[in-house]
């Protein structure tokens, strides 16, 4: 269970849409607690309501039924401009950016200061600091269309900022990224919640993000929270079929490969470069074999996975995967482990 | 002669500009009305959605020419008299606002949906939207639009000339037509497609200078 005071919680929400051939439950009777300061991921695949969820947060989705709760004041029974003042302090970035086009970078960062009220040269001034903070000090008066992707985002970064706000909802906000920008928005989204202490909501479908960047995970699927836990925790022993088949994907591909001591190994790029293979056989002093492997080195950071066979040697086995939980490496044992 | 023409000119431009501009004062926040009361916009309003969008359709559908004779009456209470300039700009009005709330609309709804969002999730009010994320945002097409209507506007003041509107239309249709003197004719139609070109030109011009997205 999570400690600390939640900044953010949904009780009991519930999101229909009435559409030409039916209703559509996107979020099914969740309830979760978000702990300010923490950064908390909600993952999973395309359809299973991660974009509803984290816009019932900010009510640009209504929920049908349940409550939401920010700071302790419930938004969901709030006037529109009374909602208007709480979104200043939620803040959000986008997978697309969503910056206004015809508006340099600064001008960008400026306009929730706009929004607030806040005086033309204060605004400025306040800006160029933010653009500063996220690395973008050369690129003030530079437009939307004159900058790569990462730094697009980092401009959504520093307007999402500008408001100072206890929270900073990222839907997707580096699924159109490639993965080394990716390392390197989620480090400096990191960075932000430790020297602010913002809490940080990360949607995203790729366990990598999750395990790079986020404290506390929700694995969500077909509107229903499967699994809630700590990262490590999710990670390394994945209870329900949800989180399994985000932490090992691509199952059926291995499916043929059968056998006793068999554990199945992903690499989603957060486990340390040590060889881990070799690692395994030295520490334990007996081989292992090596029934499948799929690994693909992306810009310096692996990803896939790898099919084992441990040493049928109880003792030399247990230092095999004791090794696996020391260095946080997700496995999942497919054959019965002596 | 080109005193004629000097007058022709004059009076199609003065028509053309100052019922584009009355126009605009007009179908700009009809257009604006459309595009925020539509489902899924930032206030939507069905019914009131459905009733603008039927009355501008009705307009845009009688012709010109039949809305130039068919609305003789009612001009003649609001501006006094049927024919003339003053009478044409406000058949002109009455004609182009619908044709521009249309225009504005399309211009309004190019912008991606996900920006409009990204300010509700600011705390924007639906004025700030309006004014300084989907006016602001448009305002490249919106010239686009602008130099397109006037454009139509001048066409459309030309065949007032059939009721004695004034113009270089009306000088056209007077010596060509009632005269049989074809060579002022084309002298007129000549200047009507200088004229044309030209706003074509600025129209573009301004809205390449304006646009801040390549
Ligand atoms: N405005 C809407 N009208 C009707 N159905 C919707 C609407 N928005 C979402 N849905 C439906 O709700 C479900 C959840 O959608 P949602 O966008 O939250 O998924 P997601 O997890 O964010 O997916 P992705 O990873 O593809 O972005 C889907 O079945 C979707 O079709
Ligand atoms: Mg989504």
């Amino acid at each position: 269970m999570a400690e600390g005071k939640p900044i953010i919680s949904l009780r009991n929400v519930t999101k229909d849409f009435e559409t030409r051939s039916g209703t559509i439950r996107a979020l099914d009777n969740i309830s979760i607690d978000i702990v300010q300061g923490e950064t908390y991921g909600i993952i999973g695949l395309s359809g299973a309501g991660k974009s509803t969820l984290v816009r019932c947060i900010n009510l640009l989705e209504t929920p049908t039924e349940g409550r939401v709760v920010f700071n302790g004041e419930s938004l969901t029974g709030l006037s529109r401009k009374e909602l208007n003042l709480r979104r200043r302090e939620i803040a959000m970035i986008f997978q697309q950016f969503n910056l206004l086009m015809q508006r340099t970078a600064l001008q960008n960062v400026c306009f929730p200061l706009e929004i607030a009220g806040v005086k033309k040269e204060e605004a400025a001034r306040r800006g160029k600091e933010l653009l500063k903070r996220v690395g973008l000090e050369d690129r003030v008066d530079s437009y939307p269309a004159q900058l790569s992707g990462g730094q697009k985002q980092r401009v959504g970064i520093a307007r999402a900022l500008a408001s100072n706000p206890k929270v900073l909802l990222c839907d997707e906000a580096t699924s159109a990224l490639d993965p080394k920008t990716t390392r390197s928005i989620l480090e400096l989204l990191k960075d932000i919640n430790k020297e602010f202490g913002i809490t940080i909501v990360i949607i995203t479908h790729e366990m990598s993000v999750i395990q790079y960047a986020c404290d506390r995970v929700a694995i969500i699927e077909a509107g229903e929270i499967a699994e809630e836990g700590s990262v490590d925790e999710i990670f390394t022993r994945p209870k329900t079929k949800a989180a399994k088949r985000l932490v090992f994907p691509d199952q059926e591909k291995t499916d043929g490969i059968v056998g006793e001591n068999l554990i199945r190994l992903v690499f989603d790029g957060g486990a340390s470069y040590e060889p881990v293979i070799a690692n395994m056989v030295i520490k334990s002093g007996a081989p292992v074999n090596i029934m499948y492997a799929s690994i693909q080195n992306v810009e310096g950071v692996n990803k896939g996975q790898m099919i084992l066979e441990l040493s049928n040697i109880k003792k030399q086995s247990e230092i095999q995967l004791e090794y696996l939980n020391e260095q946080k490496i997700a496995y999942e044992e497919i054959g019965e482990v002596k | 002669m080109t005193e004629l023409f000097l007058q022709g000119l004059w009076d199609t431009i003065f028509m053309t500009l100052a019922a584009t501009a009355v126009a605009y004062l007009v179908g700009l926040p009809i257009g604006v009305a459309l595009v925020v009361t539509d489902d899924n916009s930032i206030h939507p309003m069905p019914l009131i959605h459905s009733i603008i969008g039927f009355v501008v359709n009705v307009v845009r559908s009688v012709p010109f020419l039949i809305l130039l004779i068919a609305m003789i009456p009612l001009t003649r209470i609001v501006v006094g008299t049927a024919i003339g300039t003053n009478a044409t700009i406000f058949v002109l009005i009455v004609s182009a606002a619908p044709f521009i709330a249309r225009m504005v609309e399309s211009s309004i709804k190019e912008i991606d949906s996900g920006v409009i969002e990204a300010a509700q999730s600011m705390g924007a009010s639906n004025k700030t939207i309006i004014w300084k994320v989907m006016l602001s945002e448009a305002k490249p097409s919106l010239v686009v639009g602008m130099a397109l209507s006037t454009i139509t506007i001048l066409g459309y003041s030309a065949m007032a000339g059939v009721i004695g509107g004034g113009g270089l239309g009306d000088i056209a249709i007077k010596y060509g037509l009632y005269h049989y003197k074809a060579g002022i004719m084309w002298l007129a139609v000549a200047i009507l497609v200088i004229v044309v070109q030209i706003l074509q030109e600025i129209g573009m011009r301004i809205a390449k200078k304006i646009d801040n997205r390549g």
